[in-house]
């Protein structure tokens, strides 16, 4: 064996045992003093890029969310591949120990399944109604069809970036069907249509709250609802511009939200076990902007999802 | 299934049940690959969350090509790190970047030493300088064995070479490094 091999095969021993801490660099020293010379450099430079660059592994919360986002999109994308109509009404309650019931975004499969079955089995049975529901708005018959198609690609989309461009376009979408039932003069479907504004927007606000990237995005889009609510404000009918009223104020939090988040809450100030990239479960049900969003409403807040820099600056 | 019977599984067995369409056992590979696959591309992208979301993309992807998915003599580590390593070069081609080294990572706090910190971040960046000019297998071979902490047999399998060749190149790697530092420092 040459002496170059020799000294990576000792070079490697001596690796794995200074690393597992069964012997110290100066151990290994003493036991190969041929090779101390060149060993020592070697061995030191190592540990010293080991400590220096070892990565902390993932958070148990993140293990936790992730699992249960990972099998629920597999589920989910297996549904779609198969268009196996059955297994999609059963499978939530089947598949209940997978489905942490507990967790906030266990509400999501669900929705977008239950979503889903309707629509293949409406498409299955030859009305198209993927289309039709697609231009349908609050209060029309397939707008329930057409908000569980949303919720599959929220289901199906891979990255939390893909998730905030769909919010997003949910939102807008929200808007856009608001001045439609203006436009129409169906306001008294508007409540209904900004309520959905507002909780997309709280979903959007809860997953960027510590992207950079994306609050500059989610700033532009605000100023851009802002502007489109007040248009709405201007023409609606009487009874549905306290819903404007309350979505504009919305808006005007969400931007609060984003200015301070802005400010100098980065990435590591979530706490840990903060699910950052789904809502509460509380507040869904309660139809109210969820996770960081609902610290923002006025009055006593339990605030265990905000740091203590962004209590001290509470009014 | 429960989880204490999938944990008695083997790999094989898993992945066997997973191209069968068991999101479960593929749920219990998850389980057991996370962390060195989180933290082989945490070391690479140097930021929390976007590692969460590629580790996330990995399995998924790693999913979505189980089908075609043969053992070969290679353990599912390995067939998850090459599908690691080339979401990272996708994901970097998207951006339109070069493919970084490793960014700083996020450092803990340190408490109450905070010369301590400073004095460590800016050896970090240092060898940090050193690494990025070495050879990619260099690097590679680095990061895996001396930063993860991964066996030989293990680097051997996750970078296809024999373990022979793992021992050389990263003995050849380590001199290299020890070079850049001490330009670096001089």
């Amino acid at each position: 064996m040459s002496k170059s091999k020799q000294l990576a095969q000792v070079l490697d021993l001596c690796l794995a045992q200074v690393l597992s801490g069964a012997a110290t660099v100066e151990d290994c020293l003493r036991d190969y003093p041929e090779l101390a010379e060149q060993l020592g450099p070697l061995l030191r430079t190592a540990l010293q890029a080991g400590d220096l660059l070892a990565p902390a592994a993932p958070t148990a919360a993140y293990r936790a969310a992730s699992e249960a986002r990972l099998l629920n999109r597999l589920r989910a994308a297996q549904v779609v591949e198969r268009g196996e109509r059955s297994r999609v009404i059963d499978r939530p309650a089947r598949r209940r120990p997978f489905a942490w019931p507990g967790s906030p975004r266990a509400w999501k499969p669900a929705y977008a399944l239950a979503g889903l079955a309707l629509a293949l089995a409406l498409i299955g049975s030859g009305v198209g109604v993927a289309g039709a529901a697609a231009g349908s708005l609050p209060g029309d018959r397939l707008y329930g069809v057409k908000r569980g198609l949303e919720e599959v690609s929220l289901a199906l989309s891979p990255t939390s970036a893909g998730d905030a461009g769909l919010l997003l376009g949910f939102a807008e979408r929200r808007l856009a069907e608001a001045e439609a039932l203006i436009q129409i003069g169906r306001d008294d479907d508007l409540p209904a249509a900004l309520a959905g504004y507002e909780r997309e927007l709280g979903r959007l606000l809860a997953q960027e709250e510590h992207d950079q990237e994306g609050l500059s995005r989610l700033e532009a889009a605000l100023e851009k609802h802002q502007q489109v609510l007040n248009r709405a404000l201007e023409s609606a009918a009487p009874q549905g511009r306290q819903a404007i009223e309350r979505a504009l104020e919305r808006t005007n939090r969400g931007q609060d939200q984003v200015e301070e988040a802005r400010q100098g809450q980065g990435p590591d100030r979530v706490p840990p076990g903060q699910l950052k990239r789904t809502p509460s479960a509380e507040g869904e049900d309660a139809g109210q902007p969820p996770g960081r969003e609902k610290t923002k409403t006025p009055g006593p807040r339990p605030d265990a999802t905000r740091g203590p820099k962004d209590r001290d600056q509470d009014p | 299934m429960t989880e204490g019977q999938a944990t008695e599984r083997s790999d094989a067995e898993l992945i066997a049940l997973a191209q069968r369409g068991e999101s479960e056992a593929f749920g219990e590979l998850y389980r057991r690959y996370l962390d060195p696959i989180y933290r082989y591309i945490r070391v690479r992208v140097g930021e929390n969350r976007l590692a969460e979301d590629l580790s996330e993309m990995v399995f998924l992807r790693s999913f979505e090509s189980l089908g075609k998915y043969k053992e070969r003599g290679h353990p599912f580590s390995a067939y998850l790190y090459r599908v690691a390593r080339n979401l990272l070069v996708d994901h970097y081609r998207y951006r339109r970047e070069e493919l970084p080294l490793e960014q700083e990572p996020e450092l803990p706090d340190a408490g109450v030493d905070v010369d301590g910190e400073v004095i460590r971040r800016e050896k970090l960046r240092t060898v940090l300088a050193a690494l990025q000019v070495l050879p990619q297998d260099h690097q590679e071979v680095i990061r895996l064995r001396v930063v993860l902490g991964l066996s030989t047999a293990e680097v051997a399998d996750w970078m296809g070479r024999s373990e022979g060749a793992v021992r050389v190149l990263l003995h050849r790697a380590l001199k290299s490094l020890r070079e850049q530092l001490a330009d670096v420092e001089e």
